[in-house]
């Protein structure tokens, strides 16, 4: 895809966000001005950015919207719930229409319907309100008379061929217009790119982009100010330059050439004794031998005559040990023989092409300075002398500064003489700008790919890998080939690395890290709508947004927090009517809330619904078969609400049976137990719901549990582990074909790990004669795992199970060890 | 980065945008006599034509895209 329109794409979705906000933020503050206005100004800066792609549809639900808004920011309509559903619709159709560029790189047509549709019932809303006036209108704001006076002057800089193309084409009956587009300063700012704005306009005859001041010295630029006028000659009408410019029509001067104006010009030029089209060339020339011998300047001419004259002897006058003198000479000359010609004095040109040829030869001014003075008086004629030397001044200043800025930018090279000692003077100012520009405090913000970011995190990942595997080098050191000292050295070393790493590790995590309002920010919107929907009456609150965990896991939430947040309203809060019969205010509260626990994000949803009834949960739970009689019996009221957590208790046929929650909650818990995070519920019949995730700030490292099983080593995560004991092989007691102990009186199954793996050999006890157990944390309580030895606990970089494997629950990926061997990592709670 | 910056040169590749009008503009502060190479240009951001417009550098070759290749030329009246 285009770079362009993939970044537009991504701009697109933040502002659709913002706006989505806004809108809904709106609804409760209608009056607020400022909140209105930016609302305001992300729709129209979007609508504008829709306009650089040829993407109709959107730009026109956009300019519709764009337009409603600024009725209502003008005071001529009032912003309502119908107001914000029409915006919401247009914002979902335009994100529709994103997600189709994305997908096929286009929109399809017959989205076009649609569009204006939509278009049509917003502009529906503003019946009521004077009609929008068409932007053509607005924009006819000078005389055409003024327009002609400055077209003229600045027609003058067009050349030759264009003009005379333009002319024939207006012959022709092509309309003509002369386009003056001066962007504003602040235009960068709000997404402008004028460049890109006019390379894409068609008909295009002659164009320039000019400073509209003069440049500053490049140490001073403001990079990010706009200076740039650009103007163009365009073979278009009047509607399609201001449809193609309708986004900065307040920037652009529009002016139309009739060929009977460019006729007129072609007079005018001749009239300036400018050379132009061939035409007006001869009658030129004419013109000019008709005048010659008399010289005929105005006022302002004959002064203009003597600045341009009195500057060329200062620059004869500059020092000659620059390598450009020849041109420099040269350029004087031709100056000086233009004169000649603008005054008719002719008789002196073939004198001074001759002191040209003499100076050149002798690399030196004086030859054209001793002609320009013999002949001084001619081009002064009656001009007073004291005048001349009166300007000398403010001449003197220009050709210094002119001489000064050349060396700043570095066109001068180092010679010797007056120069260089200008040259460190200009070399001191740029020392001082540069330490301007080093003090001035800006805010970077990276936007980086997040792919780059994770390929940081892998490399970190083999580093903490190979970090690892120096404390086995040491003890090799010391065991296979004795020497200890050796050894001793390489751990000292190892603590070094180590410590590098996991500060290396740790910023790379907080690169990684991003709050949780990118999770949160869709939800009132999401509540509004549902709440609408279900004619409820919801206040939602949310707290903590800034909490930061990494991306991975605040992705991971989204889906797993909506599900919640759509019991919670559909199960969860009553209608108004009930609430008020229990004696509750008639608007329930959903509060959503994180917070940063050490090292877990806590995410608490909690609301003041009728809560959820452990008796309807423990009968259905039973019906299901996922509890037996005997739990039925005993389970306690947390336990079964915890029941609605179970796989297979959600049915789409509970969802319509119970009144509490059920729908898909076991794939909430999945998602949570993806990123190894936790999730508890609390709820009390009639008083509400509290359902807290608590999740890992990062998932990146994982801290495992080493045991050998059948001379093989596996990983267990320690997350599940809850504790390691020994028990002697004659405290293990057997109900019915199950192998149990007894542990702080309570009852734990025993599983040996090799039958779970399916490994053909018995479990090993040590010399005591007591079996390893590895107590872990399953969906039905704690259980044992037999294994044959434990080892130490370590970090690493789990990666997931892929292709045919990936579906093998019992592993829950692989890891590198530091020795370089591949350890298996086990999952416990899908083994048992 | 569509701008890559070697010792004196700068070679502007496919779409410079307009996040890099200020490193442009150091690099030109710091290297007055650069030389700057379009020949892979496909467009760049009205933020760095301005700061080289204003900088007036000596270009080794202009866009192979015939349009932004007069647009420049008009531009830097080269």
């Amino acid at each position: 895809m285009n770079p362009l329109l993939e970044q537009f794409l991504i701009e697109t979705r933040d502002f659709l966000e913002g706006i989505g906000e806004k809108v809904i933020e709106l609804e409760s503050a209608s009056d607020d001005a400022v909140l209105l206005n930016e609302l305001f100004r992300l729709v129209h800066t979007l609508k504008g950015n829709s306009g650089l792609f040829d993407f109709p549809e959107m730009t026109r639900v956009l300019h519709a919207s764009e337009d409603l808004l600024d009725a209502i920011r003008s005071g001529k309509m009032v912003y309502t719930r119908e107001v914000a559903d029409y915006l919401l619709d247009a914002m979902d159709f335009v994100s529709m229409l994103c997600d189709e560029i994305e997908a096929e790189g286009a929109i399809k047509s017959d989205h076009a319907e649609e569009s204006s549709r939509l278009a049509a019932s917003i502009r529906d809303l503003m019946k009521d309100v004077n009609p929008a006036i068409p932007p053509e209108e607005i924009t006819e704001t000078k005389t055409t008379e003024d327009h002609h006076v400055i077209a003229r002057e600045w027609l003058l800089a067009i050349p030759e061929d264009a003009r005379r193309e333009a002319y024939r084409m207006g012959k022709e009956g092509s309309p003509i217009h002369y386009i003056q587009y001066t962007p504003s300063e602040e235009c960068f700012y709000q997404g402008d790119d004028p460049f890109y704005l006019v390379r894409q306009i068609r008909g295009l005859l002659w164009h320039d982009i000019m400073p509209r001041r003069p440049w500053q010295k490049l140490q001073e630029m403001d990079a990010y100010a706009c200076n740039l006028v650009f103007t163009m000659l365009v073979v278009s009408s009047r509607e399609e330059i201001a449809e193609h410019f309708r986004y900065v029509m307040d920037q652009v001067e529009i002016i139309p050439l009739s060929d009977k104006d460019l006729e007129l010009l072609c007079e005018d030029r001749s009239d300036g004794g400018i050379p132009s089209s061939p035409q007006s060339c001869s009658s030129a020339e004419k013109y000019r031998e008709d005048q010659e011998g008399s010289c005929s300047l105005t006022g302002t001419e004959r002064s203009l005559l003597a600045d341009i004259l009195r500057i060329q002897k200062d620059i004869l006058s500059l020092p000659d040990n620059v390598e450009w003198f020849k041109g420099r000479l040269k350029a004087v000359a031709s100056t000086f023989s233009a004169c000649c010609v603008q005054i008719g004095k002719k008789d002196a040109l073939a004198e001074l092409e001759s002191s040209l040829k003499e100076a050149i030869l002798a690399a030196s001014p004086e030859p054209l300075q001793v002609w320009f003075d013999k002949h001084l008086s001619m081009f002064l004629d009656s001009e007073p002398d004291v005048e001349i030397t009166l300007r000398m001044n403010d001449t003197e200043k220009r050709i210094n500064s002119l001489a000064s800025s050349q060396m700043t930018t570095g066109h001068v090279s180092k010679d010797g003489g007056p120069i260089s000692s200008e040259n460190a003077g200009s070399a001191m100012t740029d020392k001082n700008s540069k330490g301007r520009a080093e003090n001035r405090t800006t805010s970077r913000v990276l936007k980086v790919d997040q792919a780059k970011i994770d390929r940081l995190m892998n490399l970190i990942g083999e580093m903490v890998v190979s970090k690892n595997a120096l404390p086995y080098l040491a003890s090799r050191a010391e065991d296979v080939y004795g020497i200890p000292e050796l050894g001793r050295e390489i751990k000292s070393h190892y603590i070094s690395i180590n410590r590098i790493v996991e500060e290396m590790q740790d910023a790379i995590m907080q690169v990684r890290m991003v709050p949780v309002a990118h999770v949160f920010q869709r939800f009132p919107r999401l509540v509004r709508d549902i709440a609408n929907k279900l004619q409820k009456e919801v206040e939602l609150i949310i707290e903590g947004e800034e909490t930061e965990a990494d991306k991975n896991i605040i992705e991971s939430l989204a889906e797993p927090l909506i599900h919640i947040i759509r019991n919670s309203l559909d199960h969860g809060i009553e209608l108004p009517e009930e609430r008020i019969k229990a004696g509750k205010p008639p608007k329930g509260r959903l509060a959503i809330r994180a917070v940063q626990e050490s090292d877990c994000v806590v995410i608490e949803i909690s609301d003041d619904g009728r809560g959820i009834d452990p008796e309807l949960i423990k009968l259905k739970a039973y019906e299901k078969g996922i509890i037996d009689e005997e739990t039925l019996e005993c389970i306690t009221d947390q336990d079964a609400v915890n029941l609605i957590m179970a796989a297979g208790f959600s049915t789409s046929e509970t969802v319509s049976d119970l009144s509490g929650r059920g729908v898909g909650m076991d794939v909430v818990r999945n998602a949570v137990e993806k990123v190894k995070g936790n999730i508890k519920i609390e709820s009390e019949k009639g008083k509400g719901t509290r359902i807290t995730l608590s999740l890992p700030l990062s998932v990146a490292v994982t801290n495992v549990m080493i045991v050998k099983s059948d001379g093989r080593k596996f990983g267990v995560p320690m997350d599940t582990v809850v504790e390691t004991v020994r028990i002697p092989d004659d405290e293990v007691s057997s109900v019915k074909d199950k192998r149990v102990a007894i542990l702080r009186d309570q009852v734990v199954p025993l599983f040996n790990l090799n039958d779970l793996l399916c490994i053909n050999s018995p479990q090993r006890l040590n010399e005591e004669g007591e079996l390893a157990v590895l107590v872990v944390r399953t969906y039905s309580g704690n259980a044992g795992i037999v294994v044959d030895e434990f080892y130490e606990t370590t970090d690493i970089i789990l990666k997931p199970m892929e292709g045919i494997l990936a579906g093998i629950k019992a592993y829950a990926g692989t890891a590198l060890l530091g020795d370089g061997s591949v350890l298996i990592v086990l999952n416990p709670k899908e083994l048992v | 980065m569509a701008i890559e910056f070697q010792n004196k040169k700068a070679i502007f590749r496919d779409i410079v945008t307009v996040d890099e009008a200020e490193t442009l503009l150091e690099w030109l502060q710091q290297n007055p006599d650069a030389v700057i190479d379009l020949s892979c240009l496909s467009h760049m951001h009205t933020a760095c034509l301005q700061v080289l417009m204003a900088a007036d550098p000596d270009f080794s070759s202009w866009p192979e895209d015939e349009s932004l290749m007069r647009w420049l030329r008009s531009a830097f009246k080269k």
